[in-house]
């Protein structure tokens, strides 16, 4: 069998130097932004709404979530409270984890949709149900994603990234169509925007065949006046081809 | 239909079958991973053989068996690693849970000597289920609601083998396709 039994995104609650890496994606268990720190053990219905900001923000705290109402940690720190996200403090916060019984027939994208129903923005920007599709007033006059995506040029492997990014995330990132990594121990020098078929980012390289690895990236989201108020549940994908 | 055009039906996925030149032929279902898959139909199990174990050697025609009982063929006249064969797809983190899910099935032939390769792909993207209630149109793909497969339908298309365009694939691996320029 040549398709992957398991391919998992997980995520370290606890820092850079004493990482703790879990799976999430299963029933109930996800990442959850908020901008505020107190959002612990929070049921989703009753997740903390944000105020729509006057200006472009990162949305600093980031939850990894194992239930509904269950908080597993906070990513990037082991502290009983989650630490605002910062270029360095969280470099390595997420990962992709898949096991040996798999064989990559090209480079995997790393992307995001709006729903698992897979579908591209019909256009860039709009004011609406935009978090992928960005809006020009706010990121950038070519509408880039809300929502940033970095990528590690090598697996785990070879070496797990030392060093965060060269330049932390900001809201305009993004570059159309795809980017990769230069291939070794490089992150992208800029983050992408992720926003389904549209902008992604591809690996530096396809995996080798049967071998089980990791590969390090980072997610970042912001938010901003022109972004429309909704419940984002945004689906971080990981797009790949097998023989 | 025969036994296995119905058990390629009942599988709900498509199958590939390659016929080499001293006339042997070798189905993915031939495998040792396979053969209780296709016994024992699962339509949500998107797995194959190893192709990149199967020989390439003396291979003069692939197939696909699609579950709607139509069938891809291509030939060559150079049977020395001129096919490829994969499966598009991919993995979702999404607040339901997680979704592993397969979009297309392509097989491949160069042509030439150049990069450019032939394909067919079995298509498998769920259509909207909606239609316009006006013009009784799939709200997806346009035709007449009698006639919407669901996204589930063949097709063909040249492509750049070092940089397949066709569902943002890119380069595919040669190492990997057993291929050779």
């Amino acid at each position: 069998m040549a398709d992957f039994t398991t391919i998992r995104l997980a995520v370290n609650t606890g820092t850079n130097a004493a990482a703790v890496w879990t799976a999430i994606g299963a029933a109930a268990t996800e990442i959850r932004w908020s901008d505020v720190a107190t959002a612990t053990n929070v049921a989703s219905a009753s997740w903390p709404a944000m105020i729509r900001p006057a200006a472009t923000a990162n949305v600093a705290y980031l939850y990894a979530y194992t239930a509904d109402a269950t908080n597993l940690g906070f990513l990037g720190t082991s502290t009983a409270t989650p630490v605002a996200y910062s270029n360095t403090a969280q470099f390595l916060s997420q990962r992709w984890d898949w096991d040996a019984t798999g064989t990559f027939a090209s480079a995997p994208v790393f992307t995001a949709y709006g729903t698992t129903a897979h579908t591209t923005p019909a256009a860039r920007g709009g004011t609406t149900d935009n978090i992928l599709s960005g809006n020009a007033t706010d990121t950038g006059a070519t509408a880039r994603s809300y929502l940033k995506g970095n990528l590690y040029g090598q697996v785990t492997s070879t070496a797990a990234p030392i060093a965060a990014p060269a330049a932390a995330a900001v809201v305009t990132d993004g570059t159309t169509g795809s980017v990769s990594p230069t291939a070794g121990a490089n992150w992208l020098a800029t983050f992408q925007g992720l926003m389904a078929d549209l902008d992604y980012i591809t690996f530096a390289a396809t995996p080798a065949a049967t071998v089980a690895n990791t590969l390090n990236c980072i997610l970042a989201l912001f938010t901003g006046p022109n972004m429309g108020p909704a419940t984002y549940v945004p689906v971080i994908t990981l797009k790949y081809t097998w023989t | 239909m025969g036994a296995l055009g119905l058990l390629i039906r009942m599988s709900g996925r498509s199958w590939w079958q390659a016929r080499y030149a001293d006339g042997k032929t070798l189905g993915e279902w031939d495998t040792p991973a396979m053969s209780g898959i296709l016994a024992v139909p699962n339509a949500d199990t998107w797995r194959s053989t190893r192709w990149e174990d199967v020989e390439k050697r003396g291979m003069i025609a692939l197939r696909l068996l699609c579950p709607n009982g139509q069938v891809a063929e291509l030939v060559t006249n150079n049977p020395d690693g001129r096919f490829i064969q994969l499966k598009s797809g991919g993995f979702s983190v999404a607040s339901d849970g997680n979704k592993n899910f397969c979009d297309a099935h392509m097989i491949g032939v160069l042509e030439n000597d150049d990069q450019m390769v032939r394909c067919w792909s079995w298509e498998k993207t769920p259509h909207s289920f909606s239609h316009n209630i006006e013009t009784e149109r799939c709200n997806t793909c346009k035709l007449p609601k009698v006639e919407c497969g669901d996204g589930r339908q063949l097709v063909n298309f040249m492509d750049d083998i070092f940089a397949m365009r066709y569902r943002g694939i890119g380069g595919l691996s040669l190492t990997v396709q057993g291929v050779r320029l």
